[in-house]
Parts: structure tokens; sequence; C-alpha cells
């Protein structure tokens, strides 16, 4: 991380009161350790890529997939993109999520409180969100819709949520 | 008249072709055809960077893209056309004055000890003068004869050259060239050597790509900036947002919605995705923030020999702008005006970042592909914005912040924030991927 962003993430932290939500307080899923995420794909949908993030952020792991819709290339459309963050603990999770929270330019994300998905959630809009950033247990997930139409993703949003939720269940 | 014009024609028709063949045949028997070559050469393998730990007197090093190094030699007989066969870089500034030369290996047929070996055409790199070469078992001694490129015209073209040798010989015997095989390269020629985060470190995965070459030396200066690199960045930021709806080569729009990054992740720009997008191809998406724009100037700038540098801008409350891809004035906290003389209450940005030349000093000049800014200055207020009345203005190449003018940093920040609009102290090249 460039001094920069070091800087920018810890003006961050204090704007997002970070410390009130660093670290889970009751959470079923906090002690989970969740590994290799599986993007979850919507009828009529497929999975069009998937590679590394190039961004660790706390995780073990940070995978991409992007999801597009079915019979249509990726160079256009309607295109959502999941990025996984794979963690050690609900801590990093967490910490994940800040980093990334701390990339943008605008706090566009706000909480919502209680979370629509994952143990702690911000959105873009309170109403079908172009952009969902979420931590659920060990894991932090962040969906976007990257195409050339514009689209909401709660869908994709609950979809992966469910699927962890269903995991850490078990 | 007419008939008359005819039958004279024909008769003069007639008589040509009855002088014309017999006197054809008599030069055919007084002229001696030219006696076969004695000895057979052929072009085997071309080297463009042959002495990678320098570049005054050859190429640089380059790879194809990330994954994929350039072999050397770049260019061996039987290696099938293609514009990315074979390619190599040259710089102007470095190689100026200079004995710029390749290597080339040749083979000779059985008994062939010496022969002189020359080029025609070349294009940029010109032809190549005869040249003495010593064989010994078929092959050059030494291995690979150095040929010097004495008619080359790097100086004068910047830019993409796909060229081609129509290699020759001579025999010791006789004093006719004959054409042997030919060669076809692509030059990229490049001002000057490239600036990070390119390196020219043997065998890195930084060493200049042919696939990002092939875009930032094909789009031309902006004209009218006086220093060339100045010009070569502007040329570059203009292609890639020219303003407006849409209108970028890449095809990319400003993420509205949630203004995070998305090619330029951590300490790495994802090049290789953005290429994908120049290409015409999805790359990460249509979607981009600032940091995406400051690397794709400063990282493409700076391989044709610009120094530019990714920084971050400490903001504060900002003026209408112009995003990227859109054509409507743009306020963070509202969205888009409903016109382009609607008001703006200028809500916070928490940080800009913009490509920087130099240090990032207030005096420093700025590129920034993802705001266009209001260049209308308040006639009643002067070095501030009209609040109201906007005209686009493209900032590329301005100076931030200038006490005695209208600056980049008056048009960017509410007139409240312009003393808090600062450059951050750090600066970066990020990695490509």
């Amino acid at each position: 991380m460039t001094d920069g962003l070091a800087d920018r993430r810890r003006r961050q932290e204090r704007a997002y009161e970070f410390e009130r939500w660093a670290r889970p307080v009751e959470s079923r899923t906090a002690a989970t350790v969740l590994v290799a995420f599986q993007p979850c794909v919507p009828a009529g949908f497929s999975l069009a890529g998937a590679n590394d993030y190039p961004d660790r952020l706390h995780a073990e792991r940070v995978r991409r997939y992007f999801i597009a819709q079915k019979g249509r290339r990726t160079t256009g459309g309607l295109v959502v993109e999941i990025v996984a963050a794979e963690c050690d603990s609900s801590v990093d999770a967490r910490a994940s999520v800040m980093d990334l929270l701390a990339t943008q330019m605008v706090n566009m994300l706000q909480p919502a409180e209680p979370p629509d998905f994952g143990d702690v959630c911000f959105t873009s809009s309170r109403n079908d969100p172009a952009c969902v950033l979420f931590a659920r247990g060990t894991v932090a997930v962040l969906v976007r819709s990257v195409g050339s139409i514009a689209v909401g993703v709660e869908e994709f949003a609950r979809c992966c949520d469910e699927q962890l939720r269903g995991r850490t269940n078990r | 008249m007419v008939l008359h014009h005819r039958i004279l024609r024909g008769t003069a028709s007639a008589l040509g072709r009855w002088i014309a063949g017999p006197l054809h045949r008599l030069i055919g028997r007084l002229v001696v055809p030219p006696i076969p070559p004695t000895c057979r050469v052929h072009v085997d393998a071309i080297m463009f960077n042959h002495d990678p730990s320098a570049f005054t007197n050859d190429a640089i090093n380059i790879r194809y893209d990330r994954s994929l190094p350039v072999q050397l030699p770049e260019w061996r007989s039987g290696q099938s056309p293609g514009t990315t066969v074979s390619p190599a870089a040259y710089c102007i500034e470095e190689t100026a004055g200079e004995n710029v030369f390749v290597a080339v290996r040749f083979t000779a047929g059985p008994g062939t000890s010496v022969a002189w070996v020359s080029a025609s055409g070349g294009g940029v790199l010109g032809a190549i003068n005869p040249i003495r070469v010593n064989f010994a078992n078929g092959v050059s001694v030494p291995e690979f004869v150095q040929m010097p490129l004495d008619n080359h015209t790097l100086g004068s073209n910047p830019g993409v050259h796909d060229i081609e040798w129509q290699w020759q010989f001579r025999c010791l015997v006789g004093n006719t060239f004959w054409d042997t095989n030919r060669s076809a390269h692509r030059i990229y020629v490049l001002r000057r050597a490239p600036r990070g985060p390119w390196s020219q470190t043997p065998g890195s995965n930084q060493n200049p790509w042919a696939t990002a070459l092939a875009y930032a030396c094909g789009v031309p200066p902006a004209p009218g900036v006086q220093d060339p690199f100045d010009a070569v960045a502007n040329g570059l930021a203009q292609a890639l947002n020219w303003g407006g709806t849409n209108a970028n080569a890449a095809r990319v729009v400003y993420d509205v919605a949630a203004t995070m990054p998305h090619y330029a992740i951590g300490n790495t720009f994802e090049l290789t995705k953005f290429l994908e997008r120049l290409a015409g191809g999805f790359g990460n998406g249509e979607k981009v923030n600032c940091s995406d724009c400051a690397c794709a100037i400063t990282t493409l700038a700076n391989l044709v020999g610009c120094d530019l540098w990714e920084g971050e801008i400490l903001t504060g409350a900002v003026n209408p702008l112009i995003p990227i891809g859109f054509g409507q004035w743009w306020d963070p906290g509202i969205g888009f005006l409903p016109s382009s003389t609607a008001p703006s209450p200028g809500s916070t940005l928490l940080y800009h970042e913009v490509a920087w030349k130099t240090d990032t000093v207030a005096d420093s000049r700025i590129w920034d592909l993802c705001y266009l800014v209001n260049g209308f200055e308040d006639p009643s207020n002067p070095q501030t914005p009209h609040p109201t009345m906007r005209s686009v203005f493209l900032p590329y190449g301005v100076q931030f912040a200038d006490p005695a003018a209208f600056d980049y940093r008056e048009q960017l920040a509410q007139p409240g924030s312009v003393s808090n609009t600062r450059p951050a102290a750090s600066r970066t090249q990020r990695q490509v991927t």
C-alpha cells in the first residue's frame, strides 16, 4: 500500500467509524473460516471469467468473477463483477471491507443497518443498488455492475450471501 | 480524314512489328546473360536488441505482453509474417549520434568463404550498405555480423513502422548483387527511453510491452504544444478522453455509483485488461474512476518517454465536473445536473488522483482525464469559474496552481476549498499487470 493509500484509508476509517464495526460483537458466522468461495450465478446468466484480484486486501485469497447474460459475449451488455476476499478471520474480512471502502472518491457506499446482506453491509443506494459491499463471516464480497447496461445487483448479492450463510450454518 | 489517319496508324504499327521482332532476336544473341552466382547466401536470423544491457546502439528490451517475452534473435528465417512478428523498439534521444546496428546471422552454400551482403528497403531503419561477410562451415563468422544502420531515419520518425528488407548478396566473383530472402519487422520508435513503471531490467515483466507500444506509438502528438513530451501526453489524453458522451478510445464511463477503481487495483494497474478494452474487448468492464484514468495516461505516456506520475490531490468541495464518458455536468453530492446552467451546491470529494509531470508540487503540470472542468472564468470574480455559465475545458498539461492565472485548482475546487486543495506528498507509478 502506498503512503497515499494508507493515509486515505486512515481518513476513511474515521469517516466510516470503522472502530465501531471492525470486530464482530455477535455473529453465528464469525468464527467459521470459509475458503473456495463460489460465485452465485442466477438463472439466465453464466460465469464469463474469473481471475485473481491484484490487491490482497486483508485476505488469504481474493478472486474476481464476471457474470454475464447467457448467450452474450462479455464485450457489453449486462455484466456483474463479484470480488470475494477469503480471509482467515472475520476481523480480516471486515478490514478488507474497509480497504475497499477507502478506494472510493466519494463515499457513495452507505451502511445498511440492519444489514441487507452479510454481517456488515454497504450499498450505493437503498433500492436495487448498482454496488454492494458486505462481509459474511470470514468472507468479504464486493458485487457491482460493470457492463454497458446498468443493473441493480441486489439479486446477485443476495444469492452470494445465501450461499455463504448456507455453508456457515453447516 | 479519319480514314486517312487510321491507314497511317495501321501502317506504322505493322512496320514497327516488322523491325522490332528481328531486332530483339539480334540483341538477345549479342548480350551475355548474367553468370549465375557462384555462392548462395541466406539471412538466417536478425537481432535488433543485441545488447540487453544498453540501448544506445540497438533496440531496447521489450516483450509482447506481460506473459510473453520476445525471444532473441527477434527474427528467424521461416518465421511467418504478421504485425507483431519480430518487434523491436528504438529510442530517438538515446540513439542520436550513435552508431546503430543490427546483428545478423547468415548461412552460405558449401565452399563459400566470403560474400558481400546488403539490404534494400528497410523503411525507417533504411537500406543496409554492402558489407563483407566471412563464412566457415556455412555460417557467418562471427556468427552474428554487425550491420550498421547508416541510412536510418529514426530521429524524424517516432511512431509504429512495418518495414521489410530485401536482402542481397554478391559473391567474390562477379559484380552482380543477387536477391536472397526478405525479412519483415515491426519497429516502434520512441522519443526517449520509457520511464517507470517500465523497466529495462533484462527479463522483467515490466519491460515495455509490444501490445502497449502498438497503441501508444500510434497516437499522434497534440499540435501546438511546445514541449514534445507534453505534446505526446496531450495527444494520448485527447485520445483517451476527447470529451462528451462515450467520447474515449476505451469506451469507459465514470463509476458514478461507487466511484471505485476498476483497473488501478492496489499498487498495480491492470494494463492487460485496459488494452483489451482499447482493442474493443470487455477488459474489466466499462467503469473507471480517477485512479484508473491517472494510471492510463501515466503508463501509456511514460512508455514513449514522458515522465509522469500518479499522484493524489487532497480536496474539499468541488465545482461541477464532467466525468469521463458523460456529457453532463456532475456534482458528487447530487449527481448529474439537470442542465448545463443549473447551479450546483459544490459537494465534497474525498480525494482525486491525476497524472503529474515530475513532482507533485503546486506549480507542476497535471493531466486529468477523469474530470473535465469548467474553463469559463467569472468576469465579475476573476480566477473563479462562473457559477452557472460553463464551458468544457480539457485539463491536459496544465499547471495545477498558478497564482497569476485561472488555473486547474481553481477550476476544480469551490472558492472556499481552493486553499485546501493541494497535492498529496506521495507519488507513484503503479506496476503494470
